[in-house]
């Protein structure tokens, strides 16, 4: 009997020391491969951090500047909501950049050591000025997030960049002038010659570029010369179209921005205007953020793209500027109307790149707009 | 000799090499630092781009030296087309806009036409209103669809049996493209003909009839020529204005496939988000030789003769100015200036005020009005920036109003008066900026105050740099308001204060200026009520401190998307300007009240 007693207790006594022993392994191994991520980062000279690591460094910090690409109008309440998750960031600022000028103008200011700021807006239109000039400190976002050290999701980590927002084309029609039978449900609804002379299509390619890649370029470039063969009104900019739609001058707006039109229903909820998200629907991102090589609050800044980037940071998103928020994020108005819709959007930076040619190309090929050197 | 008598030679020596130095020292000192001024403020910022475009890449990454931008420019077919159409869209409305201006400063500075004070404010109040929301509002009265005033027309024109349920105006063609330049362009003709007007002395006209001349032959061989140099500058900055003008053309022209320069600008350089500067300075390369050409015209035409006082109408004598009576045709004036005002202003101004007082944009309806009310306004109101902000945009007016006619007045002076050998270059440097486009003058600037060598000077993003900023683009007006108005001052006046042994300074300051005046005050109206509305400035140079009326509108058209929030800030805008306009004009009329006759 008191053999028995004494081997359950020996016995007990090894599986403890086991299970000790596990979890310690587990633990140093947990250790072990956060300090090979952070070497394999340094190898690629990339800069890997642990969670930990971020909040002390945070908490250490107190402040952050930040140049967030969303409206202005929307930052007071980013900025709210992000204190009340990190208390101890007590003291936020911020910039506003728009337009090529003003960016040219950041990058110079910023290189010239002018301007102080801790997390970046990139512009990717150009993004070698920001790399030829090291103004990006090059973290390990996709590490980070795949160790969860970061909680993004990872389609929206390009290189040592966030992408926090992204532009929807859609097609806006006048409920004035198009009846319920008779709305669009397609891209090629546009080419309908019963909207002769009364589809809106912007100057700019770019809004039906979107459509690259889930369509070919041969593909978007015969849409678009069937598109001009339908003698659309030519416009330049969202802003001025949106009075042209709701007066009923305009039936379609086809490659309207869905936060642009979106901002019009939020306002007037009983303006005459509805929106159709096409298959497949255009998107790009945008809003590419990154900490500056200089920032004097870096891990505040790491803690701030998090934020932008997470479900509550892009609900704030949309509250403000519906549509405007990542699609990936649940919740979101571009992720409940994408819903199960073929999404066209650009997963790296090079198909970015052509993705703007494709626009060049449509306006010189396609719709045979002068252009200097084409 | 004593030591004593050897010392006053000395003594009197050294007065009299100071007195040199003040007196024809002083002249070249104030040439020299002119030209440093306008050296710094207009020709760092050109050289900057214009150093650019010989260059492939962005000024920010410059690649190789390279003519490509150029051969690219002028291989090209199309910009020859383009530069036609350019040319003929600036004829068309430089004629109009003379017309306009000539006919309205006439009317409201020569005649007893009624409620002049108020003529004068009403044309310079459109300066106020953005060019994005004018042209929006010319689209929502005439497009061929359910522009308001079509749909008027139609239903006028169908008790004659006109049943098309489109039209009759269709702004989106060429013809509609040249009558919104040529019904929206007379403000600025105005301002530089007016003060002409107002210096022009009746004696010459009175000596010309006594002799027998008919009024006819009085305007023609008297009046005009006098008014020459007036009519030269307004006709220069009409014209090349209108080359450079590119809002209207992209919105109006391109459904009739009307190219002009500025609009082939935009779509080589300007379209993509990897904006092509050198190509967009190489493109505008024939307007800068057009500009070239024009300040060559104004020195031989106008300067040289300038010089011999033939266009001078205020000298040493009193002048007179009496107010030609029109008669009945007073109210046929009146008439007249109102339906210019309506077609111009009024109208757009209503369909903006309409649209300021809606969620969103409809159509004026009885259905329409039960949406109205004053939510935009409210929301500016609560709009936490607001008063930093209407604070910021008076003082930008203020320092750019003051210190552009500052310089303006003092280039004028050595343009007009002196003879120093630079002074056509003087004249055609400050007039280039005129014919760029607006968006690589603004980076020029950026790459000069943004300078890391300037850097610890500490002028990024403040009021002072946005002034200096500004005052590139402002100083082509302002020293063609000058230059009209200096021409008509007799130089017996300048002499008499050298004589009495003013210094040249002291002539400028105490002679020449309040004699000039009324341009003085003429183009500070102008250029702070440009200030007020100015966006490329404040947005490129300015910072979250020094946000502008206009930065707020901008933000609200662009990144909200509110054109009814945007259109109930621009009337605020319009607000400020016609108050500013008013205490001008009222200052105007008391301080020089003695030209008015009976």
């Amino acid at each position: 009997m008191k053999t028995k007693r004494l081997r359950s207790t020996i016995l007990l006594f090894i599986c403890a020391c086991l299970l000790l022993s596990t979890v310690r392994a587990q633990v140093f191994a947990q250790s072990f491969d956060l300090q090979a991520l952070k070497q394999e980062a340094a190898k690629r000279k990339q800069i890997f951090l642990t969670r930990a690591e971020i909040l002390a460094g945070a908490k250490k910090e107190g402040k952050l500047k930040v140049v967030p690409g969303f409206t202005k109008e929307g930052i007071p309440d980013m900025v709210a909501a992000f204190k009340k998750k990190y208390p101890f960031i007590k003291n936020i600022s911020w910039d506003v950049v728009t337009g090529s000028v003003a960016t040219q103008r950041e990058v110079m200011a910023l290189a010239a050591g002018s301007k102080q700021t801790d997390v970046l807006n990139v512009s990717t239109a150009v993004l070698d000025s920001y790399v030829d000039r090291h103004l990006m400190k090059a973290y390990d976002f996709q590490g980070m997030v795949q160790a969860g050290e970061l909680k993004i999701p990872l389609k929206m980590v390009q290189g040592v960049m966030v992408w926090t927002g992204n532009s929807i084309s859609i097609i806006a029609y006048s409920t004035l002038v198009v009846p319920p039978e008779k709305a669009p449900k397609n891209w090629n609804d546009c080419l309908d010659p019963q909207w002769k002379g009364k589809v809106a299509v912007d100057t700019r390619g770019r809004y039906l570029a979107r459509v690259y890649p889930a369509w070919t370029a041969e593909q978007l470039l015969d849409f678009a010369k069937k598109l001009k063969n339908n003698d659309p009104k030519w416009v330049r900019g969202q802003t001025s179209t949106m009075p042209r739609l709701t007066s009923g001058e305009l039936a379609l707006f086809c490659g309207a921005n869905l936060h642009s039109t979106n901002r019009v229903l939020v306002k007037d909820p009983s303006a005459p205007i509805k929106i159709v998200v096409p298959d497949p629907v255009g998107m790009t991102t945008g809003d590419h953020a990154a900490i500056y090589t200089k920032a004097e609050n870096p891990h505040a800044g790491l803690l701030w793209i998090e934020f932008t980037a997470s479900k509550e940071g892009q609900e704030v998103r949309d509250s403000f500027n519906p549509g405007d928020g990542s699609y990936l994020v649940e919740g979101t108005l571009a992720n409940k109307l994408v819903g199960t819709t073929k999404v066209s959007v650009c997963a790296d930076l090079e198909c970015l790149s052509k993705q703007r040619e494709v626009g060049e190309r449509i306006i010189v090929e396609a719709w045979k707009f002068p252009k200097a050197g084409r | 000799m004593s030591e004593a008598s050897i010392r006053v030679p000395i003594t009197a020596s050294v007065i009299q090499f100071f007195h040199r130095l003040f007196t024809r020292g002083a002249t070249r000192l104030i040439y020299c630092a002119v030209m440093i001024v306008v050296l710094w403020i207009v020709g760092l910022p050109l050289s900057a781009i214009f150093i650019a475009s010989f260059y492939s890449g962005s000024p920010l990454d410059p690649g190789p030296f390279t003519l490509a931008n150029y051969v690219l420019t002028y291989t090209y077919g199309p910009t020859y087309q383009a530069l036609i159409n350019s040319l003929l869209y600036a004829t068309t409305g430089t004629i109009s806009g003379l017309v306009i201006g000539l006919g309205f400063a006439w009317l409201i500075e020569r005649t007893d036409m009624p409620f002049r004070g108020l003529a004068w404010v009403l044309i310079v109040v459109p300066i106020a209103i953005p060019s994005f929301l004018l042209s929006l509002g010319y689209i929502l009265l005439l497009n061929p669809t359910n522009g308001v005033l079509n749909v008027i027309l139609r239903w006028c024109l169908g008790f004659f049996g006109y049943t098309a349920d489109s039209g009759p105006i269709n702004i989106y063609s060429l013809g509609g493209m040249l009558y919104v330049n040529a019904i929206s362009g007379g403000t600025s003709s105005f301002l530089l003909l007016v003060s002409a007007f107002r210096l022009m002395d009746q004696q010459i006209e009175d000596a010309a009839m006594v002799c027998g001349a008919t009024k006819w032959t009085t305007l023609r061989k008297v009046t005009l020529p006098v008014l020459l140099p007036a009519i030269t500058v307004a006709t220069i900055y009409k014209f090349s204005g209108d080359l450079n003008d590119m809002d209207v053309p992209l919105l109006l022209g391109l459904q009739s496939q009307v190219y002009v320069l500025p609009t082939l600008i935009f779509f080589s350089a300007f379209y993509s988000d990897t904006v092509e500067w050198g190509l967009a300075t190489a493109l505008s390369s024939p307007f800068i030789l057009i500009a070239f050409g024009l300040s060559y015209i104004f020195y031989c035409v106008v300067v040289k003769n300038a010089q011999q006082q033939k266009y001078a109408t205020v000298g040493g004598k009193t002048t007179q100015s009496r107010r030609v009576r029109l008669g009945k045709w007073r109210y046929a004036a009146l008439g007249i200036f109102l339906v210019y005002f309506l077609l111009s202003t009024g109208l757009p101004f209503v369909i903006l005020l309409w649209a300021s007082l809606l969620p969103s944009y409809r159509v004026p309806s009885w259905e329409a009005l039960s949406l109205v009310s004053l939510t935009n306004y409210l929301e500016l109101l609560q709009w936490p920036n607001l008063v930093p902000a209407v604070w910021n945009t008076l003082l930008l007016g203020f320092y750019t109003g003051t210190s552009v006619m500052a310089v303006a007045f003092f280039t004028s002076w050595i343009i007009i008066r002196s003879q120093f050998r630079g002074r056509f270059f003087l004249d055609a440097l400050t007039f280039l900026p005129h014919v760029l486009p607006g968006s690589v003058v603004a980076l020029g600037l950026v790459f000069t105050y943004l300078h890391p060598a300037l850097a610890p000077a500490g002028l990024y993003g403040t009021l002072f740099i946005m002034a200096l900023g500004m005052m590139v683009g402002y100083l082509p007006f302002a020293i063609r308001v000058m230059n009209g108005s200096l021409t008509q001052i007799h130089k017996e006046l300048e002499e008499a204060g050298t004589v009495n042994g003013a210094r040249p300074i002291t002539v400028m300051v105490r002679v020449t200026l309040p004699l000039v005046l009324p341009a003085f005050l003429t183009g500070f109206v102008w250029v702070a009520a440009h200030a007020f509305r100015s966006l490329t400035m404040p947005l490129m140079l300015g910072s979250a401190d020094t946000e502008t009326l206009s930065v707020i509108l901008f933000n609200l058209w662009e990144r909200d998307g509110d054109f009814s929030g945007a259109a109930a800030l621009g009337m605020g805008l319009i607000l400020i300007t016609a108050g500013l306009t008013i205490l001008a004009r009222k200052f105007i009329q008391r301080a020089f009240g003695s030209w008015e006759r009976k």
